[in-house]
């Protein structure tokens, strides 16, 4: 058995237990996350500060013909003496270029070293089509912390346009949702993303968008919808009601979730919504002692430990709940819901919650799984 | 300006790792964050045909341990190495966290080492060092550390060179190895660049003499010509005249018979490519550009220019060297409206328009698996599979 990273909420800070030192069950780092997410945007340049390695391996991420792409490969004497002018001509001739912003991603090293990137692109001409965004794998939970940060300085800083009436929904997928609004759609520009921040009521349906569009409605009077994760049938009655929604389907909900909350269970969860669902189990008195996650981050802490104080996380999602189950986890029923993965990925709302439901009760009703 | 448009090519560091993930029954240790070493990780199911998850390890660096200056993980790997597995040596990755913080990475591999009574090993390479340095530096070590004096035996010889990075290095060693033992009756006692165990590496010294094929090792083959009395000589021929002559030089420094009847009988099968080849450059007259490692684009233009007299140009990547220096983003600006044919790697090839066929440099940004039965570039083989990939350009 191998448990390759756990986290316990009590003992956690910012780092996980490692049970073993090998190299396959590590995660691709921030900058790599970040150029993924960049490169779907038609009007961002991206430019890795960062070593030889970091330049190296960036440049194995297709981007667009349109998007420029570059490195600036850090050498012994930049970290040394500083590279204040190479790094400011670097930029200036990106932005000469063409009129597209550029995102500067600043890797380890240069974080390491304290380079202070901000403070060199200070003063130049064109500074405001500049996103600086520090992507170090030593810091932080996940390496998807980086893609939230991204949207989180993008909805601060890109330009404010008039408040509109009406829904924009955050999602990439054609989602099949009873809500009629303006959609973020496969095809990003900052321009786009611009556009949709200026309606009204504001509905998250993809996790990477929360952070930054939760706090771009707090300081600009928008009302916020999280669909990202799994809600009781209480709360979304309450944004149906404001959303306009049928609210048929809560009271269907509701009779599920009072069934589960009769049985006052500790579970063990394997799911990419784990802790979507032992925040929502945990609302019906039922306590998850351990979960098994893909993707663990600070959004994902925040989550848990609003509800629990006392969790066991595996971040392996290779790992299995018959592997880890031993007794140092005491927990009543096992609750594999791997395969419900995709399928909850699919639904919103009350469809997911409902869809949840089913599948524990019919798992536990069935004993629970190993 | 450091600024890297369109290609980035290989570290030190990286080079180290392709060194070391190859050899038997020995671990590779990356004292790095999470992302560094997964990359790396990535890239060896190319590099080796053993067992990789149980091969390469790293420490997870966190900000804790870069703020207390811990290398308590570093011991930690190690411990689990050698409790769960019975590792031959450990090498510990010279990373670039470790260099910038100013970790004594041999100061510990020394400590290690005397913990745990095993070869535990570190390397040293700076941020601003390129591949062929990793290969210089990871070569000597390896060979200075487990080298021993052996019993020699004759017409052996060793090949020093064809490094995991280098583009088709198993067919190019193959053709070396053939023409070796069918012109000049010579038997090969260690290759650098197959999965080698620290067995492999202790026996070099059973070899009379050192074949040379890349400028990297020739660090190598000086210490071992030093310290052990044995001969280099560099042998990395392109061409059916440049082979030849190759073989006899070769010849004339062992002192030993050429094999008449093998040279006969490869001349009588090249003539008439050759004969061919020579009329397409005649006649076509088609410029041809090189970009590549020194030994790859120094040796194909002498084949092209000498043999076959074709307008060739050849650029390389090795600063200071006998034939021009070029940055790959230089190259693929100032080759953008050339008119002719041109052999580079798969990047430069691809971002230029041309055909991915044309490939004799290492693939950078694409997956080749690494076979042996892929055409080699050198000798007599590699010079009949030369003039089939420029006269199908030529003549279209």
């Amino acid at each position: 058995m191998k448990i390759v990273k756990t986290y316990n909420s009590k003992k956690l800070k910012k780092e996980a237990i490692l049970c073993s030192y090998a190299m396959d069950i590590g995660n691709h780092c921030p900058m790599d996350y970040m150029l993924e997410e960049a490169q779907m945007f038609d009007d961002l340049n991206t430019l890795v500060v960062g070593i030889g390695e970091c330049a190296f391996y960036s440049k194995l991420i297709t981007f667009g013909n349109r998007s420029k792409h570059y490195s600036y490969r850090l050498l012994d004497n930049d970290l040394v003496f500083g590279c204040e002018k190479s790094i400011r001509q670097c930029v200036t001739s990106m932005l000469a270029d063409n009129d597209d912003s550029l995102l500067v991603l600043v890797t380890c090293i240069p974080n390491i070293a304290n380079l202070d990137i901000a403070s060199y692109l200070s003063g130049l001409d064109g500074s405001d089509r500049v996103y600086l965004l520090a992507v170090p794998h030593f810091i932080g939970f996940s390496p998807s912390d980086s893609v939230y940060d991204f949207y989180s300085l993008l909805a601060k800083r890109l330009p404010k346009k008039s408040i509109k009436n009406g829904l924009a929904l955050w999602t990439t997928l054609d989602v099949d949702m009873p809500l009629q609004g303006e959609r973020l759609g496969d095809k990003l520009s900052l321009d786009k993303l611009s556009n949709m921040l200026c309606y009204s009521d504001q509905v998250v349906l993809k996790k990477k968008y929360l952070k930054g569009v939760s706090e771009f409605c707090e300081r600009n009077n928008r009302r916020f919808y999280d669909f990202t994760d799994i809600k009781t049938s209480a709360e979304y009655r309450a944004y149906y009601e404001q959303l306009g929604i049928d609210t048929t389907i809560c009271d269907t909900v509701k009779h599920y979730e009072d069934q589960l909350a009769c049985n006052k269970l500790s579970v063990a969860v394997k799911s990419r919504w784990g802790v979507e669902v032992a925040k929502f189990l945990s609302n019906l008195g039922i306590k998850t002692s351990l979960l098994i996650v893909d993707d663990f981050n600070s959004n994902s802490y925040d989550q848990i430990t609003s509800v629990q104080d006392e969790i066991t996380i595996v971040n392996s999602y290779s790992s299995t709940l018959e592997q880890i189950s031993n007794h140092t986890y005491k927990y009543d029923f096992a609750l594999d819901l791997s395969k419900l993965d995709y399928a909850l990925s699919q639904l919103y709302g009350c469809q997911r919650t409902a869809r949840l439901c089913t599948e524990i009760l019919n798992i536990i009703n069935n004993g629970g799984n190993k | 300006m450091p600024i890297e448009k369109y290609v980035s090519p290989i570290t030190s560091r990286m080079a180290v790792f392709e060194n070391l993930i190859n050899l038997k029954n020995c671990a590779v240790i990356d004292y790095s964050t999470m992302g560094h070493g997964l990359y790396n990780y990535g890239y060896i199911p190319r590099l080796t045909s053993q067992d990789t998850p149980i091969k390469s390890f790293m420490t997870h660096i966190s900000e804790t341990d870069i703020v207390l200056g811990s290398t308590k993980k570093l011991y930690q790997a190690v411990e689990e190495l050698i409790s769960e597995y019975n590792f031959d040596a450990i090498f510990i990755m010279p990373s670039a966290i470790a260099s910038v913080i100013g970790f004594d990475l041999k100061g510990v591999s020394r400590d290690l080492t005397a913990k745990f009574n095993k070869p535990i090993i570190s390397f040293d390479v700076g941020l601003a060092e390129d591949y062929y340095q990793g290969n210089c530096v990871a070569c000597a070590q390896l060979i200075q550390t487990f080298c021993k004096q052996s019993k020699r035996k004759t017409n052996t010889y060793n090949i020093l060179g064809n490094f995991a990075n280098e583009f088709n290095y198993k067919p190019d060693t193959a053709e070396i190895i053939r023409i070796m033992e069918n012109a000049l009756g010579q038997k090969v006692n260690f290759v650098y660049n197959e999965e080698n165990s620290l067995d492999d590496f202790a026996s070099i010294t059973r070899a009379r003499y050192n074949l040379v094929t890349s400028k990297e090792a020739t660090k190598t083959a000086e210490y071992l010509k030093q310290e052990y009395n044995m001969p280099y000589f560099y042998f990395r021929p392109y061409g059916f005249e440049g082979t030849v002559n190759a073989i006899e030089d070769l010849r004339k420094r062992l002192n030993v018979k050429a094999n008449d009847e093998f040279l006969r009988s490869e001349e009588k099968r090249y003539t008439n490519i050759f004969a061919q080849m020579r009329n397409i450059v005649k006649f076509q007259g088609s410029k041809i550009s090189i970009y590549a490692k020194y030994d790859v684009a120094y040796g194909i233009n002498e084949f092209l220019v000498n043999e076959l007299n074709a307008q060739a140009e050849a650029y390389c990547d090795l600063p200071d060297s006998n034939i021009p220096y070029c940055t790959y983003d230089n190259y693929i600006d100032s080759n953008r409206e050339f008119n002719g044919v041109i052999l580079s790697s798969d990047p430069v090839l691809r971002i230029l328009g041309r055909d991915d066929r044309l490939q004799i440099d290492n693939p950078i940004q694409s997956y080749k698996m690494i076979s042996p039965y892929d055409k080699p570039l050198v000798g007599f083989s590699g010079a009949c599979h030369l003039c089939q990939m420029l006269a199908s350009q030529m003549m279209k």
